[in-house]
């Protein structure tokens, strides 16, 4: 039983990351983004690339990583959203989808399809709490890769006059532009730090099943469960979104089987957007007719 | 410089589609003056004042004609953070806060330029002239009154230094006394800092004291200008605005 906990809490963690990216993205650069999925497996892709394919350094491998996916991230926005400004949400969201599967695309042609075990930087372990309470070490990792991001996003909003810059933005740009604020680089750094963070989530999950690009973009996509219960412009409404999401789909496997596993958050958007479209934390602006 | 601060000739500004919300219009603003413009709901003033400080490009607004020259450049249909780094600052006519963010950080975000003492220093300078701001730093801006919200987002564009400050109808939704309050500051900024205003205001009472040139403007057209007095002296003006004020 506290092994299920614990498994549930260390799947929150990882959903708590995904829908970080999903609500970063919403929020400061007004998209909902469907290819969250697909850039979360581009982002294990190019650390695998980094660390298996090339065998380079730890500490080079990180930077790398984070390199290569901020500079994409930054290169989503001036090639392809820049041009949309000022179309409605509609036409960005259906771009999403076609970056979607041109990312799909490019990860295919170089890396194949089949799914591939990443170098790993020490053995993956067992650990055991008290008598019977296990999780592994890789669990653990993406639980405190959630909390330090959770705890620099914080810091970094609240406090850092760009992450202020961010905020601002994001509530009215056009009032920030005429304050002087450059808001396409407030883009820029949305999408970098969202497909960074994807990339984290990416990685951590990947380390706890395997490195397959269907099975990450999946986990991907099924994190936009927790950014819709917290309303898909709340960070802070993404954690206990997470949790929820993490406890139905650890206790649904475990009651309905292995398949439920794959339909557990999407029932859990059914019912958000059934009982509470705006999300526990969301405005209560949705308004139907 | 010798021309004008400001120079507008043949503005015309559109939303898409055929019909036009600025027709044509010229106006000029010396460096040091206070320029008024009037007009009736939908004559085209934030349209104006939007044209000449320049439309985002995720905006429908465009800047269909004509050029505006400032500080003896030719600026017309520049971005708006552009003109803001110019020194051409607009408040504009809705939402002149960023209502979730709290006053400390409305003035934090302004991209202020300088070294840090000469920032600090005028963010020192900027929040003397405000008394309310310094008792409400870590008050949401959603939460001040419509004035202080109004005297905030004027705030917020001084940090930027302005050379021209356009405020779009700093008296909206107030009562009598807040209009006040926001006008006794508007002098004072012009008085202790010659900055150049260019003024949209429906209270025209309030905003005749200190104003030194009028346009009034009807569907998108200047029908009238010149010295404030004579422009809010004229007949038509004492009909349209004042009377219904008595
Ligand atoms: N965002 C917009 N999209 C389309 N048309 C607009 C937009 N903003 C203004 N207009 C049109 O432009 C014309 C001028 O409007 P504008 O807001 O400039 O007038 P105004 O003089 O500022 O009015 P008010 O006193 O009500 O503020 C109006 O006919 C209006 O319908
Ligand atoms: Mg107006």
């Amino acid at each position: 039983m506290l092994t299920l906990l614990l498994g549930a809490l260390t799947l929150s963690a990882i959903y708590a990351l995904v829908g970080f990216a999903w609500v970063l993205l919403r929020r400061t650069n007004g998209i909902l983004n469907l290819a969250t999925g697909a850039q979360l497996a581009i982002g294990a892709f190019i650390f695998n690339q980094f660390a298996t394919s090339w065998q380079l350094p730890w500490p080079v491998v990180v930077l790398g990583t984070l390199a290569t996916v901020a500079a994409l991230g930054g290169v989503t926005h001036w090639v392809v959203f820049k041009k949309l400004s000022g179309q409605p949400e509609f036409a960005l969201v259906v771009a999403t989808l076609g970056l979607a599967s041109a990312l799909k695309g490019v990860s295919s042609l170089i890396w194949g399809t089949e799914a591939r075990v990443m170098r790993e930087p020490v053995p993956s372990q067992v650990v055991t709490f008290g008598d019977q309470a296990t999780t592994t070490l890789y669990g653990l990792c993406g639980l405190g890769a959630a909390v330090l991001v959770f705890a620099a996003a914080h810091t970094f909003f609240k406090f850092s006059t760009v992450g202020i810059r961010m905020r601002a933005a994001a509530e009215n740009p056009v009032l920030s532009a005429q304050g002087g604020i450059a808001v396409d680089w407030v883009y820029v750094l949305g999408w970098a730090m969202a497909l960074t963070v994807a990339a984290i989530a990416g990685i951590m999950y990947a380390y706890q099943t395997a490195l397959s690009f269907h099975g990450v973009e999946a986990l991907g996509m099924r994190g936009l469960a927790p950014a819709l219960i917290g309303g898909l412009t709340s960070v802070r409404g993404v954690i206990p979104g997470a949790l929820i999401v993490g406890l139905a789909e650890t206790f649904g496997t475990k009651v309905f089987g292995g398949s439920f596993q794959d339909v557990a958050a999407w029932i859990v958007i059914l019912v958000v957007l059934l009982i509470r479209p705006q999300g526990l934390f969301g405005d209560k602006q949705v308004q139907r007719v | 410089m010798n021309g004008p601060l400001l120079e507008v000739r043949s503005l015309t500004v559109s939303y898409g589609g055929d019909s036009v919300a600025v027709d044509g219009v010229d106006l000029v603003v010396r460096e040091g003056e206070v320029c008024l413009v009037l007009g009736a709901n939908g004559a085209g003033k934030t349209s104006l004042l939007r044209g000449i400080g320049g439309f985002a490009s995720s905006e429908p607004g465009r800047v269909r004609g004509g050029r505006v020259t400032f500080a003896g450049a030719d600026v017309t249909g520049l971005s708006p953070r552009a003109m803001a780094r110019r020194g051409l600052v607009l408040v504009p006519e809705e939402a002149k806060v960023f209502a979730s963010l709290t006053v400390d950080e409305n003035l934090r975000a302004v991209p202020m330029s300088g070294g840090r003492a000469a920032r600090r220093a005028l963010v020192d300078e900027v929040t003397a002239m405000f008394p309310f701001i310094a008792e409400r730093l870590s008050l949401p801006a959603g939460q001040l009154s419509g004035g202080e919200r109004q005297l905030l987002g004027i705030a917020r564009s001084l940090l930027l230094k302005p050379r021209l400050l356009m405020v779009d109808e700093a008296s909206l939704g107030l009562s009598p006394i807040a209009v006040e309050m926001v006008f006794d500051m508007l002098r004072s900024v012009v008085a202790s800092w010659g900055t150049t205003l260019l003024v949209v205001e429906q209270n025209v009472r309030a905003a005749q004291s200190i104003s030194d040139n009028a346009y009034v403007l009807e569907t998108g057209s200047v029908v009238l200008s010149g010295p404030a007095g004579d422009v809010l002296g004229s007949e038509r003006v004492r009909q349209t605005y004042l009377g219904l004020e008595m």
